[in-house]
């Protein structure tokens, strides 16, 4: 089974259209020149891949790999 | 022509006219009634004010009119999830939100049957609202006053929002008289929104100071500040604007955090009270690019009437 970081890698680069070496636990979405639509469309992906809900007071809070990886962790 | 129904959800305005929401104070009950009872929307600026007077508006204006009275809220501000909570536990018709995209706000509309309408400035950004569930979106170019989400002009986004959604779209931006809303409609909306064209009207909120310097103010007026919301803002040449264009410091003396980010190069909340007040030495006046058409302070029953001859007369 992939790990946690493996599978939000894989929407990362599918949503934002980057490479997958671009992609590390430190990345932030800014770095991968993600805009604030960009950031809806991805929290609202993570959601339906990992069965959660992430009100607007969280996602504002993940700016980084990382941090959406530890979210996820902690509420699945 | 013969304008249609606007219909949002399961409200049916009679006049698809929807009365733009302007922070801070300038739509208020008596505004947003007045509209409401000439059969079109009218929006109580939620922005800037406590949960009691919000709460105390949408109270009033339900005394004033029995016609469809929504609220606007800036997704910006800290309070914005309480505001439109508590317009929705008052009963609102509907909430529109800008400058920036909730999500938890769908949730809410849901789960209380109250139609969310989005301001949006691309198709992309529609396309989303349509998906979360939004029951319109209102379509705001760069002509509009207030904070921008965009630089492109209002025609050439609503066309693109037009064939991308099939949620209704009323188009915001630069709309001050029945020509202008025959035009809209030609590109496939189903209803306008106009604030400038209201905020000088004798119902509006604002100081007779602002709506003397809409009277008084050119083409060559109409400004953008760079607000600090983080996005610009459209407005009009005053001492207020002079001052944060010289090298005086603007940055503010008191803040209560009331966005939930703020570059803090000045107090949007106070310089937009203080222009409502009346106060232009301090005072921040919004307004949207076509000001200059406007000619005359009418009472909103009056500048109904001149749209729907100058529909009749243009089409």
């Amino acid at each position: 089974m992939s790990s946690i970081f493996e599978k939000v890698k894989a929407i990362v680069v599918e949503q934002l259209g980057v490479d997958e070496e671009e992609v590390n636990m430190e990345t932030s979405f800014e770095d991968l020149n993600a805009d604030s639509l960009d950031i809806v469309e991805l929290v609202m992906a993570l959601e339906e891949e990992f069965d959660i809900e992430i009100p607007d007071e969280d996602a504002e809070k993940i700016k980084t790999v990382g941090a959406a990886v530890d979210y996820i962790k902690e509420n699945q | 022509m013969k304008l249609p129904e606007l219909k949002i959800g399961h409200l049916v305005a009679k006049l698809p006219i929807v009365q733009g929401g302007m922070a801070i104070r300038i739509s208020m009950a008596p505004l947003a009634a007045a509209v409401a009872n000439e059969g079109g929307i009218g929006l109580i600026a939620a922005t800037g004010l406590t949960e009691e007077e919000l709460r105390s508006e949408i109270r009033e204006a339900r005394r004033l009119t029995k016609g469809i009275i929504g609220i606007n809220c800036l997704f910006a501000a800290r309070d914005f999830a309480k505001l439109v909570q508590a317009a929705i536990d008052e009963g609102i018709d509907l909430v529109v939100s800008g400058a920036g995209f909730s999500r938890d706000m769908f949730q809410w509309g849901k789960e209380s049957g109250t139609p969310i309408v989005p301001i949006v400035s691309s198709a992309r950004l529609a396309k989303l609202a349509q998906k979360l569930g939004a029951a319109a979106v209102v379509v705001e170019g760069k002509e509009a006053g207030g904070h921008l989400g965009t630089d492109e002009s209002m025609k050439k986004i609503v066309p693109e929002v037009v064939a991308a959604v099939d949620i209704p779209v009323i188009a915001a931006g630069g709309i001050i008289d029945g020509h202008d809303i025959v035009d809209a409609f030609k590109m496939g909306v189903s209803g306008v929104q106009m604030g400038t064209r209201f905020a000088a009207s004798e119902e509006s909120g604002a100081a007779p100071e602002f709506r003397e310097l809409y009277l008084r103010s050119t083409h060559d007026d109409v400004v953008l500040i760079d607000s600090p919301v983080g996005l610009p803002g459209r407005g009009l040449k005053n001492s207020f604007w002079n001052k944060l264009n010289s090298d005086a410091d603007n940055t503010p003396k008191r803040c209560n955090g009331c966005l939930k980010h703020c570059s803090k190069s000045f107090c949007i909340v106070e310089a937009l009270n203080h222009a409502q007040q009346g106060n232009m030495e301090s005072g921040l006046v919004f307004s949207g690019e076509h000001v200059e058409r406007i000619k005359e302070i009418l009472p909103v029953r009056v500048i109904v009437e001149n749209l729907l001859r100058e529909i009749e007369a243009y089409s």
